[in-house]
């Protein structure tokens, strides 16, 4: 079984979102990184870039595919982690925490709202 | 979808599918990179029933696949195989195939899944002037490959009455413990009686079998290879895939296709242009003597992975595409195989083009391990 998280608001393309104040952490799902497979290379974008939504912000690979990352919310990008850049199986050991991609300030926090919630999600994967 | 005997059994040992070519098949069960390891190590097996048989029967076989095949054929012994193609009259690849001599008057051909209906309808439209019965027995036919360093010795003790060790490199023999055990169990028995075959050929570099079983008792042989055979790991086809990529074999679809012929791909020797006739001899001999493109092997210096499609550039030229491209498992880098135009094939340092950034990379040869 996937874990979802309760209090973190997703995307039809398998990011979470959570909010922290003015800036929002991305990273995806435990089903979509047991869906690829070890992680093996991770590319992200740079702190400043502006992302709009829907527009890919990078890609995760593992040996076998790649799969394009997909801005849940449009924002300004303000870190990046480095970790997994260095350490991509983070995704996989740790999708929710560790393994968190990047942060961003939103252009318009009420948008997360618009966002799937945990249950909503839980019925995407299980549909 | 076509599925193969063993999917409920795989289903349940809960591994990840992949649409390959029609058919819904493993792609790995625990973790990709571990499988490969453990077939380089050790010993995997592969169920590879979505590959298909041929077999090419009467008094003018040996002289029809001679026509109809790249490669020598003349100084096969009994069981011997050989690589080689069937290509069409412009030298294009229909299909790379092994092709086992059973008898005088018997070939066996292994035959790529996707490509099973046009290869049997292509030899058909061939055989005219020829007394030959061309069988197409992929259904009758399941496939397992059991591959690594382990593999032989493992076999062996596994069908101790088989002489399993004798079965020397690139030749096939008939399992007699699985005929004894299975045949009388058989609905449907092989138009030729050749049930159960043993070919000590493979796809992943590695020293192993790959055994031709009927589809209606695969199930029970399947069970009882993993159960027989300690620390075996069941491997899906994409550790299949990175093992081949790493020892640069080609793969129809990718290095090889109906537009794509063995001279560019660096295949020549398995060309036997010293043969009177086959089909697409004329057309690869003056691709010989002058094509424009060459198959490179490459390794990432930035960092990233290569991909099938991807452009290769040098100096802002484009010069070619990526053929096959992954991260190796073994050596833990990217490495990629690609086609270029000649005139730059004496160049190092080039480029591949992955999402919107050109990185390096360097040539190197290949095998790449």
């Amino acid at each position: 079984m996937s874990e979802i998280i309760k209090d973190l608001k997703y995307s039809n393309d398998h990011e979470w979102i959570r909010l922290d104040g003015d800036h929002a952490s991305i990273g995806i799902t435990d089903h979509a990184q047991d869906s690829l497979g070890e992680i093996v290379f991770v590319e992200l974008p740079k702190v400043g870039d502006v992302l709009e939504k829907s527009s890919i912000f990078g890609a995760v690979e593992s040996t076998k595919s790649v799969s394009d990352l997909y801005t849940p919310v449009a924002g300004t990008v303000t870190e990046v982690n480095a970790s997994v850049e260095n350490e991509p199986e983070l995704i996989n050991s740790s999708p929710y925490r560790e393994g968190w991609m990047i942060k961003i300030s939103p252009t318009n926090v009420a948008d997360i709202e618009t966002l799937l919630s945990s249950e909503e999600y839980k019925n995407l994967i299980d549909g | 979808m076509n599925e193969t005997p063993l999917f409920e059994i795989h289903k349940k040992m809960n591994a990840k599918f992949v649409n390959f070519n029609g058919w819904i098949m493993p792609v790995w069960f625990k973790d990709l990179k571990q499988e490969h390891l453990h077939v380089r190590s050790s010993v995997g097996i592969f169920d590879v029933s979505h590959m298909g048989e041929i077999e090419i029967e009467g008094a003018d076989a040996e002289n029809f696949v001679n026509f109809t095949f790249t490669n020598k054929i003349s100084d096969l012994k009994k069981g011997q195989a050989r690589y080689g193609f069937f290509c069409n009259n412009e030298g294009g690849v229909i299909d790379d195939v092994i092709i086992y001599k059973l008898n005088d008057l018997r070939f066996f051909v292994c035959v790529n899944a996707g490509n099973v209906e046009n290869v049997f309808n292509w030899l058909n439209s061939n055989s005219d002037a020829y007394e030959v019965a061309i069988k197409n027995l992929t259904s009758f036919y399941g496939q397992l490959a059991i591959q690594g360093p382990r593999a032989v010795e493992e076999v062996a003790k596994l069908f101790p009455n088989s002489q399993i060790q004798s079965i020397k490199k690139y030749t096939i023999s008939t399992l007699n413990e699985l005929d004894v055990e299975f045949k009388s169990k058989l609905n449907h028995s092989c138009p030729n009686e050749d049930n159960f075959l043993i070919a000590r050929t493979g796809y992943t570099g590695e020293d192993g079998f790959e055994l031709f079983v009927p589809n209606e008792v695969l199930n029970e042989i399947y069970l009882k290879i993993i159960g027989g055979i300690v620390n075996i790991e069941p491997c899906g086809l994409g550790s299949r895939d990175t093992l081949r990529l790493e020892k640069g074999f080609p793969l129809h679809g990718n290095e090889l296709s109906e537009k794509l012929n063995p001279i560019v791909a660096n295949l020549e020797r398995f060309i036997d242009f010293s043969k009177a006739d086959f089909i697409g001899k004329v057309s690869l001999e003056v691709l010989s003597k002058n094509s424009d493109f060459t198959l490179i092997g490459f390794k990432m210096t930035d960092k990233g992975i290569p991909r099938a499609g991807y452009k290769i550039f040098s100096n802002n030229n484009e010069i070619g595409y990526v053929t096959s491209g992954t991260f190796s498992p073994s050596l833990n880098e990217g490495i990629g195989l690609g086609i270029i135009k000649k005139d730059f094939s004496e160049i190092e340092d080039i480029e591949v083009k992955i999402r919107n950034d050109k990185k390096k990379v360097k040539r190197v040869s290949y095998p790449f391990v």
